[in-house]
């Protein structure tokens, strides 16, 4: 497979001195579904931007489809074009993601600026509408919307360019279950047709839903762990410890358990007879 | 402050946007040459700000409330271009899906607040503030800026509102002269509206310093740039010395009478006043060039001739200071 | 965890009715609140073009701008009602900002009918204040103007989004940047007056009564600063979210498609309209 993206020691650190990420190096091949798990404030969002070229390496490297991320390779050149085209963002503050007025032009958005040719885009709206149900909302003003429809225009949006590569950023916050399960399968439906995902989440249920790979960054802003997702799940003191789940206790009478516990899955543990009050 | 379709002809509405249109793309190439791609996202975010502002609510005295305009705030913070695009779309925006405001009056409006303001406050700022400021000084410059720059803007108002008797003497637009509309704009926004601003833009500007203070950054302006800021400031103040006299048919200042015009008004010259008068003769005598009549170009002429001359007399008594004052250290 | 006495105490009876005192906070927490959320066009309302409202309205409101007889006026605002009422603007759209606009101009236009402003033949003398014909003309001219100026810019509102409306100003040549500006402020003011609100509402589920005001406007005063760092920020974050999406600086609209002849035809009738009250009406041409 081919290498899509690559991270060599690389670290960012914002204007104000906190840091965002701190010596990560890391491969991400095409076609793979990669889940990066960690904290808030641990640098998920940041190393999205890092790979989509919207923020650039204070130190180390960042390269994508073989070209080292940077202003002067990214803004105003061919390769930049390239890369917005190949590469999709969906944002977690959906406010921010959708701009414009309409729902039509908001899908709209992303083709035009890339060229597209204008048949093509209107074609493109129709498809995309039909994928993602949006045909009812197609005319509606963005303002309108609720949380989870504006989740799907967003996703919508980002995927009428064509994208090969999908960055998602927690795309499941704050959606109720049915939205939650659309867009689930929306992303399986990508990952079948062989896309590139890479979602940052706290929510290990969709990571394991999704992903077959995942990336743990730790408080400090590290790589702490990077396999497949189901040893790095099950690694409950991994997961305690970079703040993934939390340790739970509770009675059941006079016993007190006390063990870690994360809410998605079943609230199943054994009695250990030895936690006594 | 807002002029509603309606009120005034086609002369000075057309006036406003005839002046808006060079101002909308000095602004929109000066931008474009310095916030670049961020521009447009941040100008909308500027103008949606500027709107919630106008928008709110400020407690004045018991249930009395008064809304800020904002724009000198904007201005300080994002400088005066900016400031004009974004107030602009608020008022834009204001206009259209609100219906506050005029569609005409769109161009005298943006005049109003979205140059007159955003430059007076930023320029007042400028002038009063140094690189490091004290919170206290940061506090008193934000709310002079704030305080000049509204009163600036009210005081246009009245003029525009004035002027029209005497544009459109048939057109029946508003009827007050310059002598009652200026004071009717004026005072309120003196005593009122104006302190309301200095307070809400002073505070925004402090809150705002003490969370980033790079954001109040203010880069230095040079002695000589604050010079020509004063002087442009003076130049465009000193038309309206010479014309409100005239609209408040004033006559000559108080206390200031010549020998001729107390002969007129008292019928006779008082005796100490007539021996003083004999004690001196201008060589240049009432603003007048020798041997003519006082005239608005001679005035403004023998004013500049005498502005530079005490310039250089000043200049000259600093120099000698700091030369005497060197002599006596060695 | 034990909780302290004063988190333990029990609820004292609730006051019994008291006169109401309405504060600022609900004043501006309401105005915040009123902000209207995006109306859909009805299928009338997506039916005009807005380049084509643009151009009929405004010219309508030039026109009211310009005409100077109380004939022509009475027929212009009336024409403006019903052309508000027909692209479908509601009664009390119209009539609530119609009412408020009669009522302050007229105040605004009073003094202008005393003699001292419009010398004439008085109408009612009293002590020396003489209110003249002249002078209720003029009121009645400049109250009838604004007004119609103002129906003419409610059916403008009401035949179009605001979006679409400032989208349709691309094609009369006004700057991509303006345009773009304009409908980025307009995506975003409800996002910020909604943030303001849930301070205001903040505020006031924990304050009962204000008393001291200058506390408050500071108070106010640290809030607008604060929205001011989160417009900054969301600014910030939406300008990654577009060049994330190809952006580069030139907004670019969706094409135009070509005006139907009944905009056309709806362009044309409101000029001709126009020009009939201002040329025959109004001025007397041909008469």
């Amino acid at each position: 497979m081919d290498e899509t993206f690559a991270l060599d020691r690389a670290s960012y650190t914002y204007p104000g001195g906190q840091p965002g990420l701190t010596d990560a190096t890391l491969r991400i091949r095409a076609g793979e579904q990669v889940a990066i798990l960690g904290a808030n404030a641990s640098g998920k969002s940041t190393l999205l931007r890092l790979l989509d070229a919207l923020i650039f390496s204070t130190s180390g490297k960042v390269s994508a489809f073989g070209r080292e991320l940077s202003e002067a390779s990214t803004d105003g050149t061919a390769f930049g074009r390239f890369l917005r085209r190949q590469v999709a963002f969906l944002f977690q503050n959906v406010e921010a993601q959708l701009f414009c007025a309409t729902v039509e032009e908001e899908l709209g958005f992303g083709p035009r600026h890339l060229g597209v040719p204008e048949d093509k885009i209107v074609e493109r709206i129709g498809q995309i509408c039909n994928m993602f149900r949006l045909g009812e909302i197609r005319r509606r003003s963005v303002q309108s919307l609720s949380g989870g429809e504006k989740r799907r225009v967003g996703l919508a949006a980002v995927l009428a360019v064509g994208p090969s590569v999908v960055l998602l950023d927690e795309p499941t916050a704050g959606l109720d279950p049915r939205n939650r399960a659309l867009l689930v399968d929306a992303l399986l439906d990508l990952a079948d047709a062989g896309k590139t995902l890479v979602v940052a989440t706290h929510d290990l249920e969709l990571a394991s839903e999704v992903a077959s790979r995942a990336v743990v960054l730790g408080e400090d802003h590290t790589i702490v762990a990077d396999g497949d997702i189901g040893p790095i799940i099950a690694d409950t003191d991994l997961l305690a410890e970079v703040n993934l789940v939390h340790l739970h206790s509770h009675r059941h009478w006079r016993v007190l358990h006390a063990h870690p516990h994360y809410h998605s899955g079943p609230h199943e543990h054994e009695h250990d007879p030895g936690q006594q009050e | 402050m807002h002029i509603p379709d309606g009120y005034i002809g086609p002369q000075t509405y057309g006036a406003g946007y005839a002046i808006m249109a060079p101002i909308w793309a000095a602004a929109s190439r000066i931008l474009k040459r310095t916030v670049s791609r961020k521009q447009i996202p941040m100008l909308a975010l500027g103008a949606a700000f500027s709107f919630v502002v106008m928008f709110l609510n400020v407690p004045v005295m018991g249930r009395l409330t008064a809304h800020p305009v904002g724009a000198g705030l904007v201005a300080i913070v994002c400088g005066p271009w900016a400031a004009c695009i974004a107030i602009s779309a608020a008022l834009a925006v204001q206009a259209v899906p609100f219906g506050d405001g005029g569609i005409t009056t769109f161009g005298l409006n943006c005049l109003n607040m979205a140059v007159i303001i955003p430059f007076v406050s930023w320029g007042a700022w400028k002038l009063l503030l140094s690189t490091k400021p004290t919170p206290r000084r940061l506090w008193l410059a934000s709310a002079a800026a704030g305080y000049i720059g509204i009163v600036a803007a009210a005081a246009a108002v009245g003029i525009e509102v004035g002027v029209q008797p005497m544009l459109s003497p048939r057109g029946m637009y508003l009827p007050y002269p310059v002598q009652v509309a200026l004071p009717a704009m004026l005072i309120p926004h003196l005593l009122i509206v104006g302190p309301i601003e200095a307070v809400i833009t002073a505070a925004a500007i402090s809150y705002l310093y003490r969370t980033d203070p790079q954001v109040v950054a203010s880069q230095p302006i040079s002695v000589a740039r604050r010079f020509a800021l004063l002087a442009l400031v003076t130049l465009l103040l000193v038309p309206l010395g010479l014309l409100l006299p005239n609209w408040f048919r004033a006559g000559a200042a108080w206390g200031e009478w010549g020998v001729d015009e107390l002969k007129q008004m008292l019928g006779y010259v008082p005796h100490g006043i007539a021996q003083g008068s004999r004690l001196w003769h201008a060589p240049i005598p009432d603003y007048a060039v020798p041997g003519h009549e006082a005239t608005p170009v001679s005035i403004v002429f023998v004013a500049l001739a005498g502005t530079i001359g005490t310039a250089a007399v000043a200049y000259g008594v600093v120099r000698l200071i700091k030369r005497g004052g060197k002599d006596a250290a060695s | 965890m034990p909780l302290p006495e004063w988190l333990n105490e029990p609820p004292p009876p609730p006051p019994g009715p008291s006169r109401r005192r309405k504060s600022w906070l609900t004043t501006a927490a309401n105005r915040l609140a009123s902000l209207p959320t995006q109306r859909e066009p009805s299928a009338a309302l997506v039916r005009m073009d807005p380049r084509a409202a643009i151009l009929g309205f405004v010219g309508l409101i030039v026109c009211a701008t310009l005409l100077r007889s109380l004939t022509a006026l009475a027929l212009c605002w009336l024409l403006s009602v019903a052309l508000a009422l027909a692209v479908g603007a509601r009664p009390r759209t119209l009539g609530v900002p119609s009412a408020a606009a009669a009522l302050l101009t007229g105040l605004a236009m009073l003094p202008a009918a005393w003699n001292g402003i419009t010398p004439g033949p008085p109408l009612v003398a009293v002590a020396g204040i003489a209110v003249t014909m002249p002078g209720i003309h003029l009121v009645a001219v400049v109250v009838l103007r604004t007004l119609a100026c103002l129906a003419f810019g409610i059916g403008l509102f009401a035949s179009n989004r605001a979006e679409d409306l400032f989208a349709a100003l691309r094609w009369f040549r006004v700057p991509s940047v303006f345009v773009g500006v304009l409908l980025l402020a307009y995506r975003y003011l409800l996002v910020l007056a909604r943030a303001a609100l849930e301070v205001h509402m903040a505020r006031r589920s924990r304050v009962a009564e204000e008393a001291d005001l200058s506390g408050a406007r500071r108070w106010l005063a640290e809030r607008i600063g604060a929205l001011f760092a989160r417009s900054r920020e969301l600014g910030e974050e939406v300008h990654l979210a577009m060049i994330a999406r190809g952006f580069d600086n030139e907004w670019l609209p969706a094409p135009y498609s070509r005006m139907r002849a009944r905009h056309v035809g709806w362009i044309a009738a409101c000029w001709a309209a126009a020009a009939l009250l201002l040329l025959v009406v109004d001025r007397g041409l041909w008469t």
